[in-house]
């Protein structure tokens, strides 16, 4: 164990591990801040360099996007009262109040040290939790696997209730793009149209660059996202006497941050649902709950430590079952398989030094996203001024050429633009796309156990309600599905 | 439990979300009935539960199933309902940037080469934009190109095809 937290250590402070997740932390800050972008926008453009790197620091750098994504979003929602990524949303609601009273560096001050809090929250909570989680899904078979990956499915579906058609479409759409190509088991072609190309699959890289990257470059270049000329902050830096009064806050910051971890390892919710609850309980224990909405920092602070909470939280079902919690997690466990790595119960024991050293990167993460906003702030501001038509452009033409680096293939070029006419189609419609992308990823997962349990049962699907843990999740999902529903009943019943 | 997530929803009297959800139940219709000519499990020793089509044919039924109500409403469409997607009217930029696109990576890149192509594509994209300046329209484009031909083809060593027009003037 001491020699694992020793090599672990080493890794971490490592020059290529620092110098990875600085950078990667300085990118997903950027996109963070951008409009429009997000971290799955700045994921999906870095994931053709991290095949090149070995698979801590290809980690490294992608974390550091999702965690500094988060951080960068509350900025642009503090000072013009547009939201970074959707989950910043509610820190629009206290944070342009305060920039509009002259407290800007109040505002900023309580969204990063919510992201900071809620962070390093999460981590230690990831800590505590993934070896328990890992040990109980040491006695999981193909059955409970198959039903922990249909339960996150079932979840994100609901999350998304309101269009659950569409959500069930995309998901089961996800799934079909994932049997493309020769059927591992059988080795037989499915769906390759009659080409070659087809036969080796649709790979996750240009299908994730080409339905996020492009889909949403192209949605960039015809909505007019609010820009400004005009940064209102009284200094270069972070003003760190504010600092102070954020860290006051220390009981909602603690109920936030683990408000969001537990959402985060919850597959499908994601950091909008996160950073609503963490807001929604600030408010309710707050003593002075009027001044939510009008600008108070405990309501930036809130939301800003649910919502960055999320990383670490969906490591937790990502490392110890292989499920990831929400889109961005998903491309995570894509990369993993990648490097060759399976995440899964075993993993905490057959790697525990790359573990640790995700533990500690996640840490480092924080602590490094911290000090560049508070020290860089100003320049970090300043790119919500930067036009989102060209940046669209230049997204692009790297996304592409990122694309053809993977395997020297114009076909996959190809690939992508056809995900990017349809990620484009999906984002106008406003379609729920992570059950697509849950979809896509799980599918390997889901038909493998699915196959291997009805091999078990020599083809009989009583399996799944016949052993205890299976059928927990079976009860689980069904509950999933039919509370929500209830509620929404009573409460349209309410109402009428 | 957790909450519906909020957002601008789809409005319910669009048709056009209708046609969409029916063009891939339509798609997923296709591939079931013509699912043997896309998998050939013609002398499989394998029994159904294990093998290559049980797990499309489950998929492909759900996503003809969810996509019946839309099929629905589009053949008896509810009173009100029309053909729209947000109210921010149909797309200008992206078709023009999406034919940009196919016309210089997948002909160009074989054509006239990674460089030209990247160059070409981001000076018209941005002149498409209505971006008028030096800095914006040449020089952008220059570093930028620079910038991505540098990483791709001498950082990461990727080999690019040698371009049509170099083996036809011999180049």
């Amino acid at each position: 164990m001491g020699e694992t937290i020793f090599l672990a250590l080493q890794n971490t402070f490592g020059l290529a591990n620092m110098a990875a997740l600085t950078f990667g932390s300085i990118i997903g800050i950027i996109v963070g801040i951008i409009p429009g972008i997000g971290p799955m926008v700045g994921m999906v453009i870095l994931l053709p360099f991290t095949y090149y790197l070995k698979p801590d620091i290809a980690l490294s750098i992608l974390l550091g996007i999702f965690c500094g994504g988060y951080f960068g979003g509350p900025v642009p929602s503090v000072l013009i009262r547009t939201p970074g990524t959707p989950s910043n949303l509610f820190a629009c609601f206290d944070g342009y109040p305060l920039t509009q009273k002259g407290e800007a560096q109040l505002g900023l001050s309580a969204a990063i040290v919510g992201s900071f809090a809620g962070g390093i929250i999460s981590v230690f909570m990831l800590m505590l939790m993934a070896p328990a989680l890992a040990k109980v899904a040491a006695s999981f078979g193909s059955p409970e696997f198959f039903m922990v990956a249909i339960f996150g499915l079932t979840v994100s579906l609901m999350v998304h209730r309101k269009q659950l058609a569409r959500g069930i479409l995309l998901m089961a759409l996800g799934l079909w793009f994932g049997t493309v190509g020769i059927d591992p088991a059988t080795l037989v072609p499915r769906f390759d149209f009659g080409t070659v190309q087809m036969q080796n699959g649709l790979h996750i890289a240009p299908m994730c660059l080409g339905f996020f990257g492009i889909g949403q470059s192209l949605l960039l270049l015809e909505q007019q996202i609010l820009q400004t000329e005009f940064v209102n902050l009284s200094r270069r830096t972070l003003d760190f006497s504010k600092l102070k009064i954020a860290f006051q806050y220390k009981l909602t910051l603690l109920k936030s941050g683990v408000i969001g971890t537990i959402v985060g390892l919850i597959p499908g919710p994601g950091s909008v649902t996160a950073s609503f609850f963490s807001y929604l309980e600030a408010k309710r224990a707050s003593k002075n709950p009027e001044e939510f909405g009008r600008g108070t920092p405990e309501g930036v602070l809130a939301c800003e430590a649910g919502d960055n909470a999320v990383p670490a939280g969906a490591m937790i079902p990502l490392l110890t079952l292989g499920i990831p919690g929400d889109a961005i997690s998903a491309l995570l466990l894509g990369i993993f398989w990648t490097h060759g790595i399976y995440p899964g119960p075993l993993l905490l024991s057959k790697e525990p030094v790359l573990i640790y050293t995700i533990y500690f990167s996640l840490f480092l993460i924080n602590i490094v996203c911290f000090v560049l906003l508070a020290v860089f702030l100003r320049p970090f501001a300043s790119i919500v001024r930067f036009p989102s038509s060209l940046l669209a452009v230049c997204v692009m033409v790297i996304s592409l050429l990122g694309i053809y680096s993977l395997n020297l293939q114009i076909f996959e070029m190809g690939v992508a633009i056809a995900m990017g006419i349809m990620g484009y189609i999906m984002l106008r419609l406003d379609w729920p796309l992570v059950p697509w992308i849950l979809g896509l990823v799980l599918c390997p997962l889901v038909e493998e156990k699915m196959r291997e349990s009805l091999s078990m049962s020599s083809g009989n699907p009583a399996i799944f309600i016949t052993r205890p843990i299976s059928l927990g999740f079976v009860i689980a999902c069904v509950l999933v599905v039919v509370v929500p529903l209830i509620l929404d009943w009573r409460r349209k019943a309410k109402e009428a | 439990m957790f909450e519906a997530q909020e957002g601008k929803w789809p409005d319910p009297k669009s048709r056009t979300h209708d046609l969409f959800t029916a063009a891939l139940g339509g798609f997923a219709a296709f591939l079931l009935a013509t699912l043997h000519l896309h998998i050939d499990t013609k002398g499989s020793p394998y029994p159904f539960y294990k093998g290559p089509v049980i797990f499309p044919i489950i998929i492909l039924s759900i996503m003809l199933i969810s996509s019946l109500p839309s099929f629905y409403r589009l053949l008896k469409p509810a009173p009100g309902s029309r053909w729209f997607v947000d109210g921010e009217g149909w797309p200008r930029r992206p078709p023009v940037i999406l034919i940009l696109l196919i016309l210089f990576f997948i002909i160009g890149i074989n054509l006239i080469g990674a460089e030209i192509s990247v160059f070409l594509f981001l000076c018209i994209s941005i002149f498409f934009l209505k971006y008028r300046s030096i800095w914006i329209n040449l020089v952008l484009p220059l570093l930028y190109t620079a910038a991505m031909i540098s990483i791709f083809k001498y950082m990461f060593d990727v080999f690019f095809p040698k371009p049509w027009i170099f083996r036809v003037f011999g180049g």
